[in-house]
């Protein structure tokens, strides 16, 4: 049998602390937080720059307003999905999976209605600077919130996986399974709520500020 | 709960080894994801895709479309989507992939997530686009040969002269951290790993795609707005802007995880004993760096994202008459752009001073100084954006707080020269190959230091901005800082990364040739620039031939001097093959204590470190390890 670098094996090769593995999804969990902000940053930027701008009167080409009921209805089925799996997660494992799987329906239920609001809008992505931030902020995030998704959604498939065999199963790292599941658990559910916070802000941005 | 192994299944053998996931299956993947990205763009909007004609710009979606499944089809041919999937259902964590030693040279074409594995992609990965990118330098030089347009014609001169900017740029950002602290971090902290190994691997190829995608640029028309990607401009150009845009925001991509990762790595995983305060200089130097590219990434690629809509969906980011605006991207562009510069620099101050210590036998003279230096850079670059647009419609009160912002960086960056002039002082020095390179970083950084406070000095920027002073200004930090640091790094390193030793004659000759060239080069270009020559324009008053000539020259001896280095490669590397010592510059810290070659798993065990970085010329005390080595025994 081969040794690696991250599954020693032999009798005189140290594992790695067991401890390492979940620390680092505690932490990255975080620091995926910054990335996410910086980039949904420069949205907030170009919407505040193009609205003080207003370019020849062009942040609004015509009658550009989203219908606020697909807003609140986006914005809520994100909200409900991450405070659910977030005290979920404080909880028993049993209880993630269940919420964990209501959390990624809801995601996806978000996802499929801002695409549905697109077919149903009556403005395009060339009516002026606010189509544009709206389109691309809205968009972008529905597509980054399946990031989100799948990594709740593996935190489900693990905890199903278990509850089938009846036990956890020896992992490469030499840390538990479940250390592990319990710590992609807390991150992702941390995530999963500063993420939703952004949509709320996106919300109040594109929808009450406009 | 025990180890398990991973590749249990015997690695294939022969033309069988060419089945299955790796780079040959990515790249047919990958061209068979461009066609049928064409083709459905091609379906959407009705037209075709033309090549190298008039046309070639007018069918947006199906280029894009193209390039993203073009992408996915190589990583997917990689085999990045299997472990992802097996997680989706259900299966335990596993971190490693094609590890083992049994795998050989094929390693190396595969996704692999053995640390110095990817460190030695991201070496050979880098090195070859760092050619072609060079290779652009003699072509735009050759252009230049003459006043008036003789070679190319305008359009093909900027094309050249973007392909240039943008490849050395996109891939130099990863030139010092990529192959270096892949390989030296895990080692340094006594991780033995990154915190996502996998993640390691994809950063190494989401980059070289990013880079092959920026070369079909030529098929489109190239694009004609320089690395800076500035709109209008961009908005206008061909389907090769395209190429462009989704270079850089793979870039970005692999930027920022790689930020990511490393910061997660140094954050949480070092080993018993490596506090803060015994972090190696060059860790510091990564960390800061870090922080940057995961932050400041993400706004480029959301900048290209946008520039992106506007060319494919309609929207109008930056079309000023639809109520965008290109000033908008400028600004998006420069947020990313500043902390971009220093993400070049950072690394290479921590080689020079992680070298230095070795070469002057004198421990780091003002480590705390030299580490708040590298955070107050990190700090200071996100406030300084401005400085870029002094001249391009800044409200001008605005001036003078990017101004002092900007003249205050002189600070932290001033730490940094203290440090190293404070660490050579009264040390034994030794002016082997990687130390020359080190002291003559310091020469020419000092110069772009210098002449960075003329073009942040707003009086003076009105007449430098835009013209080949500034053009001098950043080669002398990033060709006379970040290519110096690389080159001090792969002299220093090598021998324990490849096992071989390096020619330290033709070693010699190329750090001369290269030094003088170098300089011959871009010292000129001050004087150009303040004469009024500006940047990116294919003709000059001929007045100026003279100097443009001697620097043309002086650039195809750059080009010969990098021939040096490439044979010393190829005659060391490849034919000689002298194994190296094990510790051939009596090095103190960790990497140099393990055996030639570094076995998989780095160390037998976890080293516990007892001591600071950097015990040269202290005498060790009874009792205690004298260095920072793993105190239980070596691998
Ligand atoms: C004391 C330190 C520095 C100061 C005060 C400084 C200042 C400036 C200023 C004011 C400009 C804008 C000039 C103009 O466009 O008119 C500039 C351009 C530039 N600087 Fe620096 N700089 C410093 C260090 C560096 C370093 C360390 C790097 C990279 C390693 C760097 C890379 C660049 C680049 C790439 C540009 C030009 C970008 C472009 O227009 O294409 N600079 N610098
Ligand atoms: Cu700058």
């Amino acid at each position: 049998m081969e040794a690696s670098a991250s599954a020693p094996v032999g009798r005189h090769i140290e594992p790695e602390p067991p401890e390492w593995q979940p620390r680092a999804l505690w932490v990255g969990g975080r620091l995926i937080c910054g990335s996410i902000s910086f980039f949904f940053a420069s949205f907030v930027f170009a919407f505040f720059y193009l609205k003080a701008l207003d370019l020849n009167h062009n942040w609004k080409i015509g009658n550009v307003v989203p219908d606020a009921g697909i807003g609140i209805a986006i914005a809520a089925l994100y909200l409900f999905s991450a405070v659910v799996y977030r005290l979920a997660a404080r909880r028993t494992t049993g209880d993630s999976m269940a919420a964990g799987m209501i959390a990624v329906f809801m995601g996806l239920a978000a996802v499929a209605l801002q695409f549905i609001q697109y077919i149903v809008l009556d403005f395009g992505a060339a009516s002026g600077g606010y189509a544009a931030v709206f389109f691309g902020w809205t968009a972008s995030y529905a597509v980054v919130s399946l990031m989100g998704l799948y990594w709740i959604q593996v935190q489900v498939a693990t905890l199903w996986r278990v509850r089938r065999e009846g036990r956890m199963r020896e992992t490469e790292v030499p840390t538990s399974e479940t250390a592990l599941l319990l710590a992609g658990i807390e991150a992702s559910s941390f995530y999963w709520g500063y993420f939703v916070a952004i949509g709320v802000l996106a919300y109040i941005l594109l929808y009450l500020v406009g | 709960m025990s180890a398990v192994a991973v590749s249990s299944a015997a690695p294939r053998t022969g033309w069988r080894k060419l089945w299955g996931f790796n780079m040959l299956t990515g790249i047919l993947l990958g061209i068979g994801g461009w066609f049928l990205g064409q083709l459905i763009g091609n379906h959407i909007t009705g037209q075709d895709v033309h090549y190298y004609s008039a046309q070639a710009g007018e069918n947006d979606i199906s280029v894009m479309l193209g390039y993203t499944l073009g992408v996915i089809g190589f990583l997917v041919g990689l085999g990045f989507a299997n472990y992802p999937l097996k997680r989706l259902l259900g299966h335990p964590p596993a971190l490693a992939e094609r590890e083992s030693e049994a795998e050989g040279v094929f390693r190396y074409f595969t996704l692999s997530t053995d640390h110095k594995v990817v460190a030695k992609q991201y070496m050979v990965g880098i090195g070859v686009f760092f050619f072609v990118a060079g290779l652009n330098a003699m072509l735009i030089r050759t252009e230049l040969l003459q006043p008036n347009v003789h070679v190319f014609g305008a359009n093909q001169y900027l094309t050249l002269v973007g392909m240039h900017g943008s490849m050395m740029m996109g891939t130099m950002t990863s030139g010092l951290l990529g192959p270096f602290a892949t390989w030296l971090v895990p080692i340094m902290i006594g991780s033995r790993r990154m915190a996502f190994s996998r993640l390691s691997a994809f950063t190494f190829w989401v980059l070289m795609a990013g880079e092959v995608i920026l070369l079909t640029t030529i098929f489109f028309g190239g694009f004609q707005t320089g690395w800076t990607g500035y709109q209008p401009l961009g908005a206008e150009g061909t389907a090769g802007y395209d190429a462009y845009i989704m270079f850089f925001a793979l870039v970005g991509l692999s930027m920022c995880l790689f930020g990511f990762n490393l910061v997660v790595t140094i954050t949480t995983m070092r080993a018993r004993g490596m506090t803060w305060s015994r972090l190696p200089i060059f860790v510091w130097g990564a960390y800061g760096t870090a922080w940057l590219m995961m932050l400041a990434a993400p706004m480029l690629i959301a900048a290209l994202l946008m520039a992106g809509m506007d060319r494919t969906v309609q929207t109008a980011f930056y079309i000023p008459g639809q109520g965008g605006s290109a000033y908008l991207f400028e600004n998006l562009f420069w947020v990313f752009g500043h902390p971009e510069v220093y993400i070049l620099a950072l690394p290479g101050m921590g080689i020079v001073l992680e070298l230095m210590t070795v070469f002057a036998r004198k421990p780091l003279w003002g480590y705390r100084l030299a580490v708040a230096g590298m955070l107050g850079i990190s700090f200071l670059s996100w406030f300084v954006w401005q400085h870029h647009l002094f001249v391009s419609g800044i409200n001008a009160d605005l001036r003078p707080f990017y101004m002092l912002s900007t003249e205050l960086i002189s600070l932290p960056t001033g730490f940094i020269f203290l440090c190293a002039m404070g660490t050579l002082w009264r040390g034994r020095i030794r002016f082997t190959v990687p130390m020359l390179f080190c002291l003559a970083w310091v020469f020419n950084f000092l110069w772009g230091g210098i002449s960075g406070v003329f073009n942040s000095d707003v009086p003076s920027d009105v007449t430098t901005h835009g013209s080949f002073f500034t053009m001098a200004h950043f080669h002398y930090t990033i060709m006379g800082g970040l290519i110096f640091a690389f080159f001090a790094g792969i002299y220093y390193w090598v021998p324990k990364m490849y096992g071989v030793r390096l020619s330290e004659r033709l070693g010699k000759i190329h750090f001369w040739t290269l030094f003088i060239a170098f300089n011959s080069t871009f010292a000129p270009l001050f004087a150009l620039g303040f004469m009024g020559m500006p940047r990116r324009v294919v003709s000059y008053n001929p007045s100026w031939q003279g100097l443009n000539d001697w620097v043309s020259i002086s650039a195809y001896c750059i080009g010969l001097s990098m021939l040096v280095f490439l044979f010393n490669v190829v005659w060391s590397l490849v034919v000689k093959r002298e194994p190296a010592e094990v510790n051939p510059w009596h090095a103190k810290s960790i990497e140099w204590t393990l055996p030639t070659p570094v076995p998989v798993h780095d160390f037998d065990e976890i080293p516990v470190f007892d001591a600071d970085p950097y015990p040269y010329g202290i005498e060790p005390v009874p009792g205690r390890a004298p260095v920072a080595a793993p105190v239980g025994g070596r691998a």
